[in-house]
């Protein structure tokens, strides 16, 4: 890589100009772009394992096939963004195989919030209230990113997005507006949360990867950013509801227009993304690897019948 | 046999979806399928899970013949001013026809009066 060609290669982001998968990219910024889209794509996939748990359980035919509706989206959006990820990924000849069994060896992590329990109907509310309203904040500020094929498959992915968000506040309505038991339930699951929701948009202090990305526009809105967007849009939302915050710290000042919050536990979200330590990281992990491996056989004869068709031609 | 399956991976087909008989395919993304037949369906499922089509079109993505993004030099031709090719570019029609007590009509015009017959 030669000085002019990565000054080039940032004249064109400082431009605004946007990267496709087949220009000249710095190596590192192509890692960046594949790092960051596949992990994307995971979390979607495994987004759709703490919801899919409530799809026996949902209380009527109506929640039940709108919560199917939205685990086939998570799903879809994981192909859509395991697609993007590959095509940055072809030069390093990484496959689809690749991106999906790099979870079972930990190469690749997914969201601390799907690493969590859902143990009540209220929590299936809950994660399309407050996490799907949080991923919408961060997807919304990635439609800006210098990544062309990102941005563009983010915008459908945001579109069918504002239906999950919807449901998910229908649900917390329902139970807003529900028994003293149904309330209870649903500030328990707002209680259980929140402070992964505080975690989920990232440290403040930003590691030296997140400002890469931050340099090369593949995002271009802090950590903090993000954070203070969601607290702002959503702590109203959760008062109006007559339900509270499990933050005695949580308040803004109109000066600085800015929310004071408590640090989540940095340490322990951290190791638990780091390691899959999560309550219920090993146990979904292992349903993905069962679905995974007990499908190998159908790919396998999929394959199989393609080289009968060719031999054959 | 086994080994060679091992070896061998899905395909990545480009998704075109025509929404009604009077659009074009426009290309919405890809899949990877072991086959044409699957593509089009994975397509349908990725998307068009909420919204009407009458069309897909999936192709190879070794397939696609493009120009490159980073030589715009092949676009050479639109950087001469072209108003004598566009409508703006004959904005004095209305002044004149002024003159001679007429308004200025449009191509909309026109085709709107076939629609009110």
């Amino acid at each position: 890589m030669s000085d002019l060609e990565l000054q080039h290669f940032m004249d064109r982001i400082e431009r605004g100009e946007k990267i496709e998968s087949t220009d000249w990219m710095p190596d590192d910024y192509r890692k960046l772009v594949i790092k960051q889209i596949h992990m994307h794509g995971i979390s979607e996939v495994m987004g759709a394992y703490p919801e899919k748990e409530w799809v026996p359980k949902a209380p009527n035919l109506r929640r039940k096939l709108a919560l199917i509706a939205k685990v086939q989206d998570e799903i879809g959006h994981g192909q859509l963004l395991l697609r993007v990820a590959e095509d940055a990924a072809k030069p390093l000849g990484k496959v689809r195989d690749d991106m999906i069994t790099d979870l079972f060896v930990n190469k690749v992590k997914f969201h601390n919030v799907f690493h969590m329990e859902a143990p009540t109907w209220a929590d299936a509310g809950i994660i399309g209230f407050l996490v799907d309203g949080g991923a919408i904040i961060t997807q919304a500020s990635l439609l800006e990113s210098s990544y062309g094929p990102y941005a563009r498959v983010l915008q459908r992915i945001c579109a069918e997005e504002s239906f999950h968000m919807q449901h998910g506040e229908s649900v917390v309505l329902a139970l807003a507006e529900g028994t003293a038991e149904q309330r209870e339930m649903l500030q328990a699951a707002v209680n259980r949360w929140w402070p992964s929701m505080m975690f989920f948009f990232g440290p403040t202090q930003m590691s030296s990867g997140a400002q890469r990305m931050m340099d090369y526009k593949i995002r271009t809105r802090t950590n903090e950013e993000l954070r203070q967007k969601f607290i702002n849009r959503y702590v109203p939302r959760i008062l109006a509801l007559g339900l509270t915050v499990p933050d005695d710290k949580l308040a803004y000042n109109a000066e600085t227009k800015l929310w004071t919050y408590t640090e989540p536990d940095w340490e322990w979200f951290s190791y638990m993304v780091q390691h899959n330590a999560g309550p219920k990281s090993q146990a979904r992990i292992e349903l993905r690897r069962t679905a995974h491996e007990g499908q190998q056989w159908v790919r396998d004869a999929m394959l199989r019948a393609r080289q009968t068709v060719e031999a054959s031609a | 046999m086994e080994r060679q399956i091992q070896n061998q991976h899905y395909e990545v087909y480009e998704v075109f979806v025509q929404r009604d008989a009077l659009s074009h395919h426009v290309h919405v993304g890809s899949v990877v399928a072991p086959s044409a037949e699957l593509a089009l369906q994975v397509a349908r499922e990725n998307f068009l899970r909420r919204e009407k089509a009458v069309n897909i079109w999936v192709v190879k993505q070794e397939n696609v013949h493009a120009t490159s993004y980073e030589d715009q030099d092949f676009f050479a031709n639109q950087v001469l001013s072209k108003s004598y090719r566009e409508v703006s570019g004959y904005a004095e029609n209305a002044r004149k026809w002024k003159a001679f007590k007429q308004v200025a009509i449009t191509v909309d015009d026109l085709v709107n009066d076939i629609k009110e017959h």
